[in-house]
């Protein structure tokens, strides 16, 4: 623990919301610290103002706020209230930030290089093979490869996790002495997150700067993070050091938040009692043919003859990175895409129920997968009335529907954006389960959800599969959530099956390299085994 | 079951529709292009009722007469009364502009839904619109009009063909971005068909930025049949028509200008009251249409 004075000390900052939002301020009576070579952590969910927090820092708030009070004191001088040619001048120089997105933080049209070296241009006069020579060493730092190749690449030409790195060079270049990350590793997948963490901790290390790190993910937290600030409904609910927050967390909300985090155990037993087969997939493969208007057809392999039986009462988890092929495969089982090869077969007696009766998918992002001009209440019954239910019969049916996933029927008349992102989630489990299917497909059905409902999402999803009897097909990036919900688990890497068995088996005894890396990578996982 | 869960936000349930047909009725665009287009569509409709005579009596004792108590705007070459004509004048643009308009659009719609949602029709639909685009309006209403006879309805087709691959483009890209989303695969995977998606899903979609080319394509047909009637290839001169009046007045234009800006003021009103309407709802519907176009 360091006894250095702190390089930012921020003091009961309050900033208001615009009158007639859903309540009067963002963030209120705010106080945290950021001492030289320290890593703290703001945690909390959505709507907690942890990103306000590191917005006002910046002087970057939305226009429509209105102006904080309190003080933000950055090394003695109150940056809440001085001039904008100052603050510009601070940042970049002396505070330097990363974002979420590095895809829309970047400019498309420039090279990486000259967006980096933009930093310089703007703050320091240098002859130009001085800057270069800059920008090629800080590339070099982050970890980048060839940085004078990359430095004349555009953004598009690199991956997620080396444009995060260019955001970062861009941000460390000056050596700031704070630097703030806004849930800088979000839209990475884990393997490419455990990297980059690494490399933030290890630049810290050696320049011993401080950073105010924000994150909604617990696993990082315990990762990452010398103090932890946990954040509620724009107020510090608690804060103190890393090891006493996880390990004895005093507010309720915070225990609430840690227990909330799925942790490795898997959940069910090792030999589940099987059902009659649902589902058998035999190869079923899917390749995109690219077509430019004079030149030949290439060829883009999305997913290699797979093949998967699916029991019902069982719960299957098909897990993968961004371009593992794991949307493919549960687009061509439910027959959204076609596929190249292969077919899947709904096995069982059918009572003559068509396809789309008897396998139904829920979707990833809560926020789309509902017509935002449709009633709730014309969305559930849109199915039954396909395949010819009375009107009366399938609002009824609508109705207890409701009931079943948490949610008030007489809310069915109301339109999606009257809902929060995990209610949309059960209306559109609702809407699955209308259809009375024996198949459920989830396509990470509960990633883009705060971990509080995330849990109760995922329980919701356990209750009715006890209750139908239902075979799931659970497609997700994230193990933690596989090792709650699921029997058995698939890997899928680049297109291709790489490894499959019980939860247990897989995690206890990976046979696959790239498993091993991807179990290695989880945030947090010595503190899951801890719990 | 534990405690049932209310929705987040509002008591009722709210069509975000209405809401933002709240407020574009509070952009002042909206408002004064509204009132403008309202005054000449309530002019049109009351014509009889407004003090006016039969606009294509002609009265040879009466020709050329300044502004009077019998005549107020005056008379014109052949003795008829000008005001009368303007005001019945208004029932001939607002015909071409409103039906060019609605006939563009539903064809357009028909075609834009279809090339937008079943690919292998795209480029067949899209390279035909292409060859359609390329038609200029002026040659093809001279053209028709040679070939038939000039009436109302030649100039209405002749000013709506070119306009179709304009509302056939625009519906073509709506249709290819919300058929991207998750409430689409939604609706495919409980078994809804094509053409209920097209109706309940993506047409809905269409809606607002069509509002917006509408009052385009409306203000533009009004200009170019003021256009062809000034040429004489537009209506026939029996109709009254703001252009068939300018292209009347110009010959003593020296002497009467007034026959040549009473009608020219009347056309320049309409059209810049429709523009105002269509940038009033463009601003307030959705910003962005406007790249689209």
């Amino acid at each position: 623990m360091t006894t250095q004075p702190p390089i930012v000390d921020i003091r009961n900052l309050t900033v208001s919301l615009p009158i007639g939002g859903d309540r009067r301020s963002a963030v209120e009576e705010v106080s945290l610290s950021v001492s030289k070579g320290e890593i703290v952590c703001v945690v909390g969910e959505s709507g907690s103002g942890k990103s306000v927090t590191a917005q006002a820092i910046m002087g970057l708030l939305p226009k429509t706020f209105a102006r904080p009070s309190g003080a933000i004191m950055f090394d003695g001088e109150d940056i809440l209230h001085t001039s904008t040619q100052r603050l510009r001048a601070l940042r970049g120089r002396d505070i330097g930030m990363i974002f979420q997105e590095p895809m829309t933080a970047l400019n498309p049209v420039h090279t990486v290089g000259a967006q980096i070296d933009e930093v310089l241009r703007t703050h320091l006069s240098l002859p130009s093979d001085e800057r270069f020579d800059r920008v090629v060493n800080a590339m070099e730092e982050v970890g980048l490869p060839d940085p004078s190749r990359l430095y004349h690449t555009f953004p598009h030409q690199l991956s997620g996790g080396q444009r995060q790195r260019v955001l970062i060079a861009a941000a460390l270049i000056l050596e700031p002495r704070l630097l703030i990350a806004d849930e800088p590793t979000t839209a990475l997948d884990v393997t490419t997150q455990a990297q980059i963490l690494r490399q933030i901790r290890d630049l810290q290390r050696s320049r011993g700067m401080g950073i105010l790190f924000i994150t909604h993910d617990i696993g990082v937290v315990a990762e990452i993070a010398d103090r932890v600030v946990v954040m509620k409904s724009g107020r510090v609910v608690e804060s103190g050091p890393v090891h006493r927050i996880l390990t004895r967390p005093e507010a309720d909300y915070t225990r609430m938040l840690i227990a909330a985090v799925p942790t490795l155990h898997a959940a069910r037993p090792e030999e589940p009692t099987q059902g009659p087969l649902a589902l058998e997939v035999n190869g079923i493969a899917k390749t995109y043919s690219v077509r430019s208007t004079f030149g030949a057809a290439r060829e883009v392999v999305a997913l290699k003859p797979t093949s998967l039986t699916l029991h019902r009462g069982e719960t299957i988890g098909v897990i993968g990175e961004s371009g593992s092929g794991k949307s493919t495969l549960a687009r061509c089982i439910t027959q959204l895409i076609e596929p190249t090869a292969g077919a899947a077969r709904l096995v069982g007696e059918a009572g003559g129920k068509p396809f789309r009766r008897r396998i139904q998918v829920v979707f990833q992002d809560p926020y789309r997968s509902l017509n935002p001009r449709r009633t709730v209440g014309q969305s559930i019954i849109e199915g039954p009335m396909n395949f010819g239910a009375s009107k009366a019969d399938a609002w009824a049916k609508a109705r207890e529907l409701m009931s079943l996933v948490g949610l008030e029927p007489k809310a069915l008349n109301r339109y999606p954006h009257q809902f929060s992102g995990g209610q949309r989630q059960r209306i559109s489990i609702a809407r699955a389960l209308a259809m009375e299917p024996e198949i459920l497909v989830a396509d990470e059905a509960v990633s883009a959800l705060d971990v509080s409902v995330q849990a109760q999402v995922l329980k919701l999803i356990d209750d009715v599969q006890k209750r139908f009897n239902l075979a799931i097909l659970f497609i997700t990036h994230d193990l933690r959530v596989a090792a709650q919900i699921c029997d058995r688990i698939l890997v899928m890497h680049r297109g291709q099956l790489v490894e499959e068995g019980s939860v247990r088996a897989v995690f206890a005894s990976p046979s696959h390299d790239y498993t091993r890396r991807l179990l290695d990578s989880i945030p947090g996982r010595q503190v899951a085994a801890a719990a | 079951m534990t405690m049932l869960s209310q929705p987040v936000a509002g008591d009722e349930p709210r069509n975000p529709l209405f809401d933002l047909a709240f407020q574009a009725f509070r952009n002042p665009s909206v408002l004064i292009g509204g009132t403008i287009v309202a005054a000449i569509i309530i002019m049109a409709l009351a014509a009889p009722l407004l003090g006016t005579v039969d606009p294509v009596r002609i009265d040879p004792g009466m020709r050329l007469k300044p502004p009077s108590d019998l005549a107020w705007m005056g008379t014109d070459l052949f003795g008829r009364d000008v005001y009368s004509r303007i005001v019945y004048g208004a029932r001939s643009s607002l015909l071409v502009g409103l039906s060019v308009a609605a006939v563009a659009i539903s064809l357009g719609v028909l075609v834009g839904l279809v090339a937008g949602y079943f690919r292998a029709m795209d480029i067949i639909v899209m390279r035909v619109m292409d060859g359609l685009m390329a038609i200029p309006t002026f040659l093809l209403a001279i053209a028709l009009v040679s070939l038939t006879r000039a009436s109302i309805g030649t100039v209405i087709v002749a000013l709506t063909i070119p306009e179709i691959p304009r509302v056939v483009r625009l519906v073509r890209s709506v249709v290819l971005t919300v058929r991207e989303e998750s409430y689409v695969e939604a609706a495919i995977s409980v078994g809804t068909p094509a053409p209920l998606i097209l109706v309940r899903h993506i047409l809905p979609s269409t809606i607002a930025p069509l509002l917006v080319l509408g009052t385009y394509i409306c203000a533009q047909a009004i200009l170019i049949e003021a256009g062809l009637s000034f040429l004489g290839t537009g209506l026939p001169p029996e109709i009254p028509s703001w252009g068939n009046m300018i292209s009347e007045g110009r010959t003593f234009f020296q002497v009467t200008p007034r026959l040549v800006f009473l009608p020219s003021l009347f056309l320049a009103l309409t059209v810049l009251g429709i523009n105002l309407l269509g940038d009033g709802l463009r601003d307030t519907l959705d910003p962005r249409i406007a790249k689209r176009m």
